[in-house]
């Protein structure tokens, strides 16, 4: 009796110290990533040609002045140290100085943008789930359907976002009147109406994608032999496909939904571009030219953060999904 | 028995014929725009009824005609001449980007799975990091350094898709790897560069030219997106992704063929792409 | 058992007649299953045997009705009385759910892997509206049938948690949960381990004799389809060849593919009589106009090839060939690659 106790605790603790040692290692690991892909940055960044202290120095500057600036600017001191200067402040939300708005922090300039393009990414990423899902299903599960979504998807794969905004907008706005053709609006409604739009613009292409890999799993599901178990077992086909076609699939599902999301961010500064929104996008293209470069950082940072955390989560989410990985030896 | 043998078994030459007797019309068209696309590029200035640069106020955004077949764009420049034109840069740059990256991709690749150890895993790692940028970001920093132009896109693209194309090559290179005619070309004492590129390379290809071939089509599209934002290809080039950009006033004010015009062109030409890229990957699949 | 044939005249629990069956591939019809005939009755067990892509597994989908999109059968498959392929899709599912169940080949691609034992287990009887407890119960009683001892842990597992014995051990208890009245086993013991081979196989017998169900076993082993079940068809090529009881289908085969596969038998006595049946198998798409083993047979004829002969009885065999009776007893293979040869010669000269 204690011998089994002993050996079910020890088994437990066992298992247990391996999860928590799985964790912190994948925590490790993207900590890890986001250092040196922020570093990376940092340093592509510091090496762009021309000195910020000239910009700012005006006409025929002292190199007193230059000197004084590059002390006020940090410049003086090495990358690395200057490196994790700015990776101190973040803790604290101090991401820098704008070099261009001189009294503005790069925080005061995220600020107010950071809602409207989460609103759109969260509003694209809703758009691509439902639409993305209830097209590949479609495909997935009727047989008929499958051509027919296999030549659409192939199609709205090809469409990026700067494409579709003219089309939508020449068609939804301009044409039928339905929508703005540009700006972000203000308050929720307000917003959600003008960034209809927009959201369907960057969500067209992912939309496509997650409704492709949504298809060929399920097919491939349906396809397995333990479905025909299950079906040989006499299950209604409904039952057949809920518990074990779409079950199954949904693990390579969520990889693709996941990885969509993790980038959306990226792309949705081509779409803010395109419809005259003022977002985090925007602000970055802007910032590029005008050689803003804090302003940039803290961006492309945010985007960099904001894929590291999606793939982990996407993870996590496997471990649920398929306990294969949930236990040592499993597959990986 | 072969002399008794009264039904001889074929199998091969039927099946092939059958094959080109019902060939698969998306694959022809496909190939047929992709060569349409190739040549306009290569031929734009004998095809094209106008100078791409030659603006005309007195003309300027006028709608589809005998005389401009897409109408004209703000400053009065024939838009089916800039789209004949655009062709070429559209299509040069996601072609540099796709041979350099290529090649880097599937370098390393079947380098890392020849060394393997170390090599290997920090090459993973790396990989790693880098699927954290996407290709804009890339962009970004990459007209920082470059300022923009064609070079900036090339190299960021490039970078973004060489961790791509390596995962790929990579895990097809490492079957091969095991396979155990490998063991035995090193027993007999084949060098380890002639088998990476005499058997262990031949026999990624298939897979290698698909992967290729798919990512001209994302990379038409990335560099599309780089172009329309400002960061890359500048004006007055003759670039789609750009014209989509330079059309976007006269979009506003109720004439839309500049912007549709380059936009359809990107959608097609990605879309033959990609089914090409389809058909090349299933193929590799059955040779696998 | 009861080892006779089923008598004239009553209705055996399964019969299949003169089945065809077309499968689609690459869009094009192609020809699996030329003519299978057997019968199974109540509480008997026939076995399968053939090479691989002889369609004997192929058959065993027709029974289940398991066949892809695109499928044609023709032919009669009866259970019970009842067409099989005729059935709505009530009765399908309920033949499929109370009268039938199927034990597959590999149980680690045929159980989910993302539901724990326990549910797959009681997912069928769940879905016939038994309570939750009495189906996990049921369940563990049957687990432990099978011979697994910890039966409520390994209900909490998932099947990658256990090993490949064990996973068709668990098969066999969800075989026997909804008890059928026929049970299907197609090469249970393929996929495992040798050590644990035999151990399920006595289990899948014991359990089977117990309740007295109609086994169709499949395999390619000739020896072990003698010692479970009561008679065996001898499959190739899309085509049941002979039928005879298994106890003495050793001393009386009449075909000479089942003599051959016989021959062919890998013996631990005598080494130097591993024999091959020359040439390589053909698929049932691919055979002539004759008899499907023309091509590899050392007694064919002109009229082997000509004319496909039909099953038919011979002593108390079935066996579809013309030269039956002719060669009965005077089919010998020998190790030497040219012996077949010459006794071709010979037989012809007769």
């Amino acid at each position: 009796m204690t011998l089994t106790l002993h050996s079910a605790v020890s088994r437990f603790s066992g298992r247990t110290l391996w999860r928590i040692r799985a964790i912190v290692r994948r925590l490790a690991g993207a900590v890890l990533t986001v250092v040196v892909a922020t570093f990376a940055v940092y340093a592509a960044l510091a090496a762009a040609p021309g000195d910020p202290a000239l910009a700012l120095a005006g006409r025929n500057p002292t190199p007193e002045r230059i000197a004084q600036l590059h002390q006020e600017l940090g410049l003086d001191r090495p990358l690395v140290v200057r490196y994790f200067d700015w990776l101190s402040g973040l803790p604290r939300g101090d991401l820098g100085q704008s070099i261009v708005y001189r009294n503005s922090s790069v925080a005061d300039l995220l600020g107010p943008r950071f809602g409207t393009t989460v609103f759109l990414v969260v509003y694209a990423a809703v758009l691509i789930l439902l639409l993305g899902l209830l097209l590949g299903v479609l495909g997935g599960a009727f047989r008929r359907l499958n051509g027919p979504m296999a030549a659409l998807t192939s199609v709205a794969l090809a469409i990026p976002g700067f494409v579709a905004a003219p089309i939508l907008v020449s068609a939804l706005a301009l044409g039928l009147g339905w929508f703005p053709a540009v700006g972000a609006g203000s308050g929720f409604t307000d917003q959600l109406w003008h960034l209809t739009l927009p959201a369907l613009a960057l969500a067209i292409g992912w939309c496509a994608w997650l409704a492709q890999i949504t298809r060929t799993s399920l097919r491939a599901e349906k396809a397995s032999e333990h479905v025909g178990t299950a079906t040989g077992r006499g299950l209604p086909p409904v039952t057949v496909f809920r518990r074990h076609v779409l079950r199954n699939a949904a693990i390579p599902i969520s990889t693709v939904y996941g990885l969509t999301v993790a980038g959306l961010l990226a792309g949705a500064a081509v779409v803010e571009q395109a419809f005259g929104i003022d977002g985090l996008g925007t602000l970055m293209l802007r910032s590029v030219s005008a050689k803003d470069y804090n302003v940039v950082l803290a961006v492309a940072s945010l985007i960099i953060i904001a894929f590291v955390v999606t793939t982990q989560l996407v993870d996590a989410l496997h471990t649920v999904l398929d306990p294969r990985l949930r236990t040592k030896g499993g597959r990986k | 028995m072969t002399a008794v043998t009264s039904t001889p078994v074929t199998a091969s030459p039927p099946s092939r014929l059958r094959r080109w007797r019902k060939a698969d019309p998306v694959l022809i068209l496909s190939v047929l725009w992709c060569a349409l696309a190739i040549l306009v590029a290569v031929a734009a200035p004998l095809l094209a009824p106008y100078d791409p640069s030659q603006t005309d106020i007195l003309a300027a955004a006028q709608g589809l005609s005998a005389q401009h077949w897409f109408g004209t764009d703000e400053v009065g420049r024939d838009i089916f001449t800039r789209v004949l034109y655009g062709a070429r840069l559209s299509l040069l740059g996601p072609v540099l980007v796709v041979v350099i990256a290529t090649a880097a991709g599937t370098a390393l690749a079947i380098a890392a799975v020849w060394f393997g150890g170390w090599f290997d895993r920090l090459l993973t790692r790396v990989l790693d990091i880098a699927f954290a940028f996407p290709p804009l970001l890339l962009a970004v920093l990459s007209v920082v350094l470059f300022g923009p132009g064609l070079t900036a896109p090339v190299v960021a693209l490039a970078v973004a898709y060489t961790p791509y194309i390596a995962r790929v090559v990579r895990s097809a290179a490492l079957r091969e790897r095991h396979l155990p005619y490998i063991e035995s070309c090193t027993l007999a004492g084949l060098s380890g560069p002639r088998i990476c590129v005499r058997h262990i390379l031949p026999n990624v290809l298939p897979l290698v030219r698909a992967q290729a071939v798919t990512s001209l089509g994302s990379s038409l599209l990335d560099l599309g997106a780089i172009s329309f934002v400002g960061l890359g290809i500048q004006p007055p080039s003759a670039e789609w992704g750009l014209m989509v950009a330079d059309g976007r006033t006269a979009l506003l004010n109720g004439s839309p063929q500049e912007s549709l015009a380059a936009g359809f062109m990107i959608i097609i030409t990605v879309v033959a792409f990609n089914m090409l890229g389809e058909r090349l990957a299933e193929r590799a699949e059955v040779r696998a | 058992m009861n080892s006779r044939p089923n008598p004239p005249g009553a209705d055996p629990l399964v019969r299949v007649s003169h089945l065809r069956l077309d499968i689609p591939v690459r869009g094009e019809p192609r020809r699996v299953l030329h003519d299978v005939s057997f019968e199974v009755g109540a509480g008997v067990a026939l076995g399968l045997v053939g090479e691989s892509g002889s369609g004997k597994s192929m058959t065993t989908r027709v029974l289940m009705r398991l066949l892809p999109h695109g499928a044609a059968t023709d032919g009669d498959v009866l259970f019970d009385g009842t067409p099989v392929t005729g059935m709505d899709r009530r009765a399908l599912r309920r033949y499929r759910s109370s009268e039938v169940a199927m034990v597959y080949q590999d149980p680690r691609a045929a159980i989910n892997p993302v539901y724990t034992v326990g549910a797959f287990l009681t997912e069928a009887l769940r879905e016939q509206k038994v309570s939750r407890k009495e189906a996990e119960e049921r369940a563990v009683a049957l687990l432990r049938e099978v011979g697994i001892t910890d039966a409520p842990r390994r209900m909490r597992q998932y099947p990658h948690q256990l090993s490949g014995g064990l996973l068709q051990r668990v098969m066999i208890a969800s075989a026997m949960l909804t008890k059928p009245r026929l049970l299907i086993a197609d090469e249970p013991t393929t996929a495992l381990d040798v050590t644990t081979q035999e151990e399920v196989m006595a289990i899948l017998d014991e359990q089977r004799r117990e309740r007295g169900l109609a086994l169709v076993f499949i395999t390619h082993d000739l020896d072990l389809a003698a010692a479970v079940t009561d008679r065996i068809a001898v499959m190739y090529a899309g085509t049941v060849l002979e039928t005879a009881a298994s106890a003495n289908l050793h001393e009386t085969a009449l075909h000479p593919y089942t003599v051959g596969l016989l021959a062919s038998r890998p013996s631990t006595v005598d080494v130097k009589r591993l024999w091959a049946i020359p040439g390589r198998p053909v698929s049932a798409f691919e055979a002539g106009p004759g008899c499907v083993f023309t091509e590899r047979c050392p007694f064919a004829q002109d009229r082997c090839r000509a004319e496909r002969p039909a099953l038919r009885t011979v002593d108390d065999h079935q066996v579809a060939c013309h030269r039956a009776e002719e060669l009965r007893g005077r089919i010998t293979y020998e190790a030497d690659g040219h012996a077949d040869h010459q006794h071709d010669e010979q037989t012809e000269s007769v």
